[in-house]
């Protein structure tokens, strides 16, 4: 079986059982849009309106491993998951590791969308040719860990791999995450949630055929190629000995590292919560890979002693530790570590949980809410104990966690008060743990993205020139190096053009965002290369680039025919207003006017309308859009 | 002669041993076809993993009745004469670790062992944390050894 160049998708509508299959084998097409995220999101587009509420069981969900997943590209085992958010009510792409989308491949499936409602708990068993949907009644209530271990014992097959929800995902949970391969969450914008409304409890899949490669030799060549530039990136051995959390000491060194819910820039005493102290306190018992990738960014933690005996987990990722540890005040790492299991098993974004825990305490420490309205929990900060047991009660929809099981912008609609004064969300989605007040590109793409305000659609780390590669990235970008620091609005707009469409290209491929955006050894020459030797359909750099651009423009369609525009391309109430604490440089507040004209000058990149921020039908043409034209042969 | 060595305390289980086994014998990427595997336990993140050991009175060639199996002279591999096999799978039952297989491959079955690729391991060269490692016959007690000796003088030096 050889899946490329063309595209299996499977579809499975839960509410009549049905499975159908199709093969798409234009090469116009696959060339244009590449294939996972790319195809994915063409596919939704022109086939779902974007009016359809995502809470209808029409609504779909769709899992779409890279063109490249399977193979042995280094890092290209990532999966993108595309859905209306149930809670943003816009276009949302979440992405995901693990060995999850490698097993839909072998098992011949590049694209699966999944639409419908099940009439009870049900799970999606993929082996092979064979495709069912299965009783989960058994399954129901069981955490990630137990749903795992049981449908492994079903089927007497320990290789079956799963894409499941928790019990935050049943109780719809706006935040609740798909978890695969157990510990790698597709975390953001309630997938998990979508899936509990869909009574779709998981998706597991065995698969035992064969992917192949184009053009194997020339593949062989390139991965080598990319190997040698791995072995010389400055930043991927410390990302593999310490994790994610490498970045924590040198954010909080720059006062960059959000403390109670962005209200300080950094803590005294970091150390706890990085990933050096990971390795020397002896949490990190092994380093765990993604299919394929020989970085192994991901951690495998324990806790042998102390109160929190006996926790083990994936991570703690820097995120997770912002959001749970510093945001909350507290840099208790085996408290930080047992709220991370917990969030794993029970199915949640640790982002969003951390963030509403957050804004809860701000809302005890100004006298919004008090301990007694929380049941009694102590909710002043750096209390590890309230915060775990806010993650069970957020799971659980028990008490106060019912209120911030709805999310932040939700939650403070309730609370009422000033209290959405330091909701740190915009278009309804808890900001990552990033601080945009002293980090321009990413105020920026935060602001335009089609998600709302996190990392995960545009990386722009190189702004920063934390490194050799990231100050040359910049130099070619801009045009000098010394645009390679983070409190510039100039050049942010071409900064933040380049880091959305590489993104967007690398989630197609399967290729891990790090690899292009972070320790910067994979660029987008690299990309064509590989697109081009597995497929046999030979592409530039500039169409790989092109064909992100194609998916960004996709995506802001999507959201405009929902009546977003300019208006909404907006970051946080706090980090417009507030200037940040202990900023290194002056004016750190993500102002009005700055964001304004960084806007002008990214639409402007996007031959987008200035005014509305929304694509023209010129720049339409050019990407080769025209049946997105309006009033144009749009089937 | 130099021999297999894990380590599955280093394994991250990226299984590119196994993609960079299969492509290498059959130019496709398949586990199944993989001469090397990986056995996980995805809860606690454990990952081995397993490929022939070479044994020196290997159960693969004693058991196999059609002559079809021989070590190679060289590299120590047990290599399978495909035109002698009859596919009894007397080998696959004898091993004892699990690492000779019957596989499929373009629709006809055929035994896979781990033939080190003449004497270049590609799994070796794609394991970026040296949890395989190819070493002299000779020294591998003598890393262990090394590693022990180590792990005691860390513990050492931590506890004083």
């Amino acid at each position: 079986m050889s899946f490329v160049p063309s595209i299996r998708m499977v579809s499975v509508d839960l509410s009549t059982g049905q499975v159908s299959r199709r093969l798409i084998e234009d090469r116009e097409i696959l060339g244009k849009f590449l294939g996972g995220r790319g195809y994915a999101t063409w596919s939704l587009l022109k086939t779902v309106d974007p009016h359809l509420d995502a809470d209808n069981p029409e609504s779909p969900i769709v899992f779409a491993p890279g063109v490249l997943t399977g193979t042995s590209a280094p890092s290209s085992g990532r999966t993108s998951v595309i859905f209306k958010s149930p809670v943003t009510r816009r276009f949302f792409k979440t992405n995901v590791g693990g060995h999850f989308g490698a097993q839909l491949k072998f098992a011949g499936i590049d694209l699966l969308v999944v639409k419908g409602r099940a009439l009870r708990p049900s799970f999606l068993l993929i082996r092979d040719d064979s495709v069912e949907i299965r009783d989960a009644s058994h399954l129901w209530g069981m955490d990630v860990r137990e749903t795992n271990r049981l449908v492994r014992e079903e089927l007497d097959d320990p290789e079956v791999q799963l894409a499941c929800i928790g019990p935050a995902g049943e109780n719809r949970v706006a935040f609740a995450s798909i978890q695969a391969s157990i510990y790698n969450s597709a975390g953001r914008g309630g997938g998990g949630a979508l899936m509990g409304g869909k009574n779709l409890k998981a998706i597991a899949v065995t698969g035992t055929g064969d992917v192949q490669v184009a053009r194997p030799e020339q593949f062989r060549d390139v991965v080598r190629r990319l190997w040698k530039k791995m072995s010389q990136a400055s930043g991927v051995q410390p990302l593999s000995d310490y994790g994610t959390s490498v970045g924590i000491e040198p954010t909080n060194a720059i006062h960059a590292f959000p403390v109670k819910n962005f209200q300080e820039s950094g803590m005294e005493d970091v150390s706890p919560l990085t990933g050096t102290y990971l390795v020397e306190a002896g949490y990190l018992k092994r380093k765990i890979a993604c299919f394929s990738c020989p970085v192994a960014c991901h951690r495998f933690v324990t806790v042998d002693s102390g109160r929190f005996q006996g926790t083990y987990t994936g991570g703690p990722e820097y995120e997770t530790l912002a959001a749970l540890g510093a945001g909350c005040g507290s840099s208790d790492t085996a408290g930080v570590i047992k709220a991370n299991e917990l969030c794993n098993i029970f199915g949640l974004d640790t982002i969003s949980t951390g963030a509403c825990i957050q804004w809860l305490m701000e809302c005890r420490q100004r006298g919004v809410t008090t301990d007694a309205d929380a049941g009694g929990l102590d909710l002043s900060w750096g209390n590890s104990e309230t915060v775990i047991e806010l993650v069970k009660m957020i799971a659980e929809r028990r008490g106060v966690g019912d209120l911030l099981a709805e999310g932040v912008q939700s939650a403070a609609r309730k609370m009422g008060g000033d209290s959405a004064r330091w909701a740190v969300q915009a278009n309804g989605l808890e900001q990552s743990r990033v601080e945009t007040r002293s980090a321009f590109s990413y105020a920026l793409a935060f602001a335009v993205s089609s998600r709302g305000p996190d990392h995960l659609n545009t990386e722009p780390l190189a702004e920063f020139g934390g490194s050799v590669e990231a100050r040359a990235l910049i130099g070619r970008i801009t045009g000098d190096e010394k645009y390679a620091t983070s409190f510039l609005t100039e050049k942010r707009a071409e900064i933040v053009r380049w880091h959305e469409d590489i993104y967007a290209a690398s989630d197609c491929l399967g290729i891990c965002a790090f690899a292009t955006t972070a320790q910067l050894w994979v660029d987008e020459q690299d990309l064509a290369d590989l697109y081009s030797a597995a497929t046999g359909i030979s592409i530039n750099a500039k169409d790989i680039m092109t064909a992100g651009q194609r998916i960004i423009t996709l995506e802001r369609l999507f959201n405009q025919a929902l009546g977003f525009t300019r208006e909404n391309d907006i970051l946080p109430r706090r980090l417009m207003e507030e200037t940040q604490a202990g900023a290194l440089h002056e004016n750190a507040v993500n102002s009005a006017d700055s964001l304004d004209r960084m806007k002008d000058e990214y639409y402007a990149l996007h031959s987008w309308d200035r005014r509305t921020g929304l694509p023209t039908e010129a720049s339409l043409r050019k990407l080769g859009l025209d049946e997105f034209v309006p009033g144009g042969t749009r089937p | 002669m130099k021999v297999f060595l894990m380590d599955p305390e280093k394994c991250t289980g990226c299984r590119l041993c196994e993609l960079s086994c299969s492509l290498t014998r059959y130019g496709a990427f398949n586990r199944e076809l993989s001469a090397i595997r990986v056995e996980s336990n995805e809860d606690l993140s454990l990952h081995v993993p397993v490929s022939c050991m070479q044994c020196r009175e290997a159960p693969c060639i004693r058991a196999c009745v059609a002559g079809a199996l021989r070590r190679d002279s060289g590299t120590g591999a047990v290599l399978v004469d495909a035109d002698r096999c009859i596919l009894c799978k007397a080998c696959a039952v004898a091993c004892p670790f699990g690492c000779v297989s019957l596989v499929r491959w373009k629709d006809a079955p055929r035994i896979g062992i781990c033939d080190l690729c003449s004497g270049e391991p590609q799994c070796v060269s794609v394991c970026r944390s040296q949890a395989i490692a190819y070493v002299d016959e000779g020294k591998v007690n003598r890393k262990k050894r090394m590693e022990d000796y180590e792990r005691v003088f860390h513990n050492r030096s931590t506890e004083s």
